[in-house]
């Protein structure tokens, strides 16, 4: 459904005020354009026969917001400081605290080695939902804030038969979660105004053409895919602040893979995309219709999403003029 | 718009052998003169058999693509590889980020370069009691195994990049040509009664298991950047074994180092230098020995739990005139003052500390160094 300029000035003026969503530190991107369609055949073969069974993914019926990069070390930092008194694993277990965190066991504190702090982690699933349900409840201390608010995460366990009794989705009032392979998908592929009536890039930077590896000071446009050599450094965030999606997320292909909030149709891995530094065939991971997924006990990286700001309304107005101009062009 | 360079070719079932309960997997080759598939099912062992073979004088890669309900065992999966191009496998369920039910073996036998891209089972990949290897390609993309791994894992030119087991891995690790990326295991690598060896001719990026029962090494000009164990579930997360690379380095990240859960019970001989940490939340064990070639960095400190030292750490044992920077510590106790400390062997577990050329502990020695003895003993014991 395209919007007018008129039902989406309404729409603005009539919206019932958003209540104040704190950004916690993290570059929120906002993706509007609600009501976009899946992919197609065309654009996402291998989403559909013979490849596989029809999964129509990339539609997302709402306006959300989505962190521009993956989470970093020092944001991850603060979050394993605060649950650390309530894990019960091993200090430096990686599915808790990634593995560029350090742990002082003589002061019993975790810190970052210097120079780090703005890389991309990694944690379990299970980790990353304590992480929003933490943030949902305004990073408040006690154990409860993080065990529920977007994920009950006392329905985390598996099953005999292999399967996740996981709370599949995010509560519906969450402020706060790992976005969904739709609001993935659509925040690093869809373009409201690609080829005048919107469509879905091949690949996370507004092209058809797979990134170009290589690192950002000699014109690369991902890491992944890059040949270590001994001594290269493992990039932060944002390394490559041109090479963007139709919305402006950073890091769609290169970095750390990226947990999605979504299972796979049998219950036993959740989603991932994008792909890690240093990855090889990233020309068919970054692809549109080439995703991943891992069981929730693995680990990767994660960005999150949230619901929209207050200005969203206003913002809207912007995009859906931004998108009607580029379908006039 | 940019339409798809994928052309597809589905085969769907050449011919069948035997009734079978199982749907029939899928094969579909892209480019669709880049190959041919068989699918076969053995009623003996009521799984499925495939054949990849590359067409002769293909130019440009080729992939298949095999696709199965997680109902669907699979046997063996034969791969005929050429010149021309890479041949690409990759082997799931019927739907994205889902596995077959198991696969036994996955091998190229033919005689070019065959990446296996993406395998996901639900159950095990391997078949217990086989002598086959699980996978042997060129090179290892991304692997998910719900359960166990049973059977080796070969690489003839290229890495592991991504690998995810949900079970136990009991097979033996050979990479040739390249590194293990990643490998997370959540059970035990290796078992007590049967460990396995890990051979990698470059380097180890990162290793993770809940215990790990193994022989490692890295090729000799090579490194290790990070193995952990974790002690999940009923795991102690014990490293027994040993592990032979040239440095334990940060490879361009601050990774962890070595960091044990449970107790170290492995040599480590590191043929040039320690720079990352070494932690131990259990005790480093009798008989064991961590043996340095060249220096401990201050980067590397090694920390023993409170269960204590009872093994041996050699720093400089090439006699390069390299030093001892790293603290050590054992429990609450950090060794000082380094390289002649104060504390005894008996107060930090029995285990000893030394940084070549040695010197002798003054107070371990029987007689202590300039005690005065009020009747002549039979036998003094020099403690270095």
């Amino acid at each position: 459904m395209r919007w007018t300029a008129l039902g989406i000035a309404l729409a603005s003026l009539l919206a019932p005020p958003c209540p104040a969503q704190p950004d916690h530190g993290f570059d929120w991107v906002t993706i509007g354009d609600p009501g976009n369609r899946d992919v197609t055949p065309d654009e996402a073969p291998m989403f559909f026969p013979p490849f596989s069974e029809p999964f129509e993914v990339g539609g997302v019926d709402h306006v959300y917001r989505i962190t521009r990069t993956e989470v970093t070390v020092s944001q991850h930092l603060e979050f394993v400081s605060a649950y650390a008194p309530y894990w019960d694993g091993f200090p430096d277990d990686p599915h808790f605290i990634g593995f560029f965190i350090q742990y002082d066991a003589a002061e019993d504190r975790y810190f970052i080695p210097q120079g780090f702090e703005d890389v991309p982690t990694e944690m379990s699933w299970h980790i990353a939902a304590r992480l929003v349900n933490w943030l949902h409840n305004d990073k408040a201390k006690e154990q409860w804030a993080f065990e529920n608010g977007s994920y009950d995460t006392s329905t985390f366990g598996k099953n005999d038969d292999g399967t996740w009794n996981d709370q599949p989705a995010h509560h519906p009032d969450a402020k706060f979660w790992i976005p969904t392979i739709d609001e993935w998908i659509k925040g690093m592929h869809w373009d409201p105004g690609k080829d005048g009536q919107g469509g879905y890039w091949k690949y996370p930077h507004s092209s058809d053409e797979p990134p170009i590896p290589g690192w950002p000071w000699e014109g690369g446009e991902t890491s992944a895919g890059i040949v270590e050599e001994p001594g290269d450094p493992y990039l932060p965030v944002g390394s490559y602040p041109h090479v963007q999606s139709p919305w402006g997320l950073l890091d769609g292909s290169g970095g750390v893979r990226e947990w999605t909030e979504t299972f796979a149709v049998d219950r036993r891995a959740r989603f991932k995309n994008g792909t890690a530094q240093y990855q090889p065939f990233h020309e068919h991971f970054d692809r549109l219709d080439v995703v991943g997924g891992n069981p929730p006990n693995g680990i990767d990286g994660v960005r999150l999403a949230s619901v929209p700001s207050p200005a969203a309304p206003a913002l809207l107005v912007c995009i859906a003029f931004t998108a009607r101009r580029r379908s006039h062009q | 718009m940019i339409r798809s360079a994928w052309i597809a070719i589905v085969i769907c079932i050449p011919y069948v052998t035997a009734s079978s309960v199982f749907a029939t997997p899928t094969v579909t080759v892209t480019p669709s003169d880049g190959g041919t598939a068989s699918v076969e099912f053995d009623s003996g062992d009521a799984e499925w058999d495939i054949t990849l073979t590359r067409a002769v004088g293909f130019g440009g890669d080729v992939s298949f693509l095999v696709t199965a309900p997680d109902t669907d065992p699979i046997d063996m999966v034969t791969v005929v590889s050429g010149s021309g191009g890479n041949t690409n496998v990759y082997i799931r369920g019927t739907s994205p980020g889902t596995g077959v039910d198991s696969v036994d073996t996955v091998e190229d036998i033919g005689t070019g370069v065959a990446n296996l891209i993406e395998l996901r089972t639900i159950n095990d990949l391997g078949e217990p009691g086989s002598s086959n290897p699980a996978i042997k390609m060129d090179s290892i993309n991304t692997v998910v195994v719900g359960d166990d791994v049973l059977n080796d894992i070969v690489t003839t030119n290229g890495a592991i990049t991504d690998m995810f087991v949900g079970g136990e891995f009991q097979g033996d690790v050979d990479v040739n040509g390249s590194n293990i990326e990643k490998l997370e295991v959540i059970g035990r690598i290796g078992t007590p009664s049967v460990p396995v060896t890990i051979d990698v001719e470059r380097n180890i990026k990162r290793i993770v298991a809940g215990e790990i029962y193994a022989d490692i090494s890295t090729g000799a000009s090579f490194d290790t950047q990070y193995i952990e164990t974790t002690g999940a579930g009923a795991l102690d997360g014990h490293f027994v074994g040993s592990l032979t690379t040239r440095i334990l380095s940060d490879l361009g990240g601050p990774d962890r180092g070595l960091d044990i859960a449970g107790d170290l019970d492995a040599d480590l001989t590191f043929t040039d230098r320690v720079t990352r940490p070494i932690t131990v939340a259990g005790g480093f064990l009798a008989a064991r020995i961590i043996k340095i070639a060249g220096r401990l960095a201050d980067t590397g400190d090694i920390s023993i739990g409170s269960a204590g030292l009872h093994g041996r750490i050699l720093i400089n044992t090439d006699n390069i005139d390299e030093d001892w920077l790293g603290d050590v510590t054992v429990g609450a106790t950090t060794l000082s003052t380094v390289p002649y400390y104060d504390q005894t062997p008996s107060s930090i577990g029995g285990g000893a500390v030394g940084l070549v050329p040695y010197s002798f502990h003054p107070e371990a020695c029987v007689s202590a160094h300039d005690a005065t003895v009020t009747s002549i003993p039979t036998k003094f014991t020099v403690r270095h």
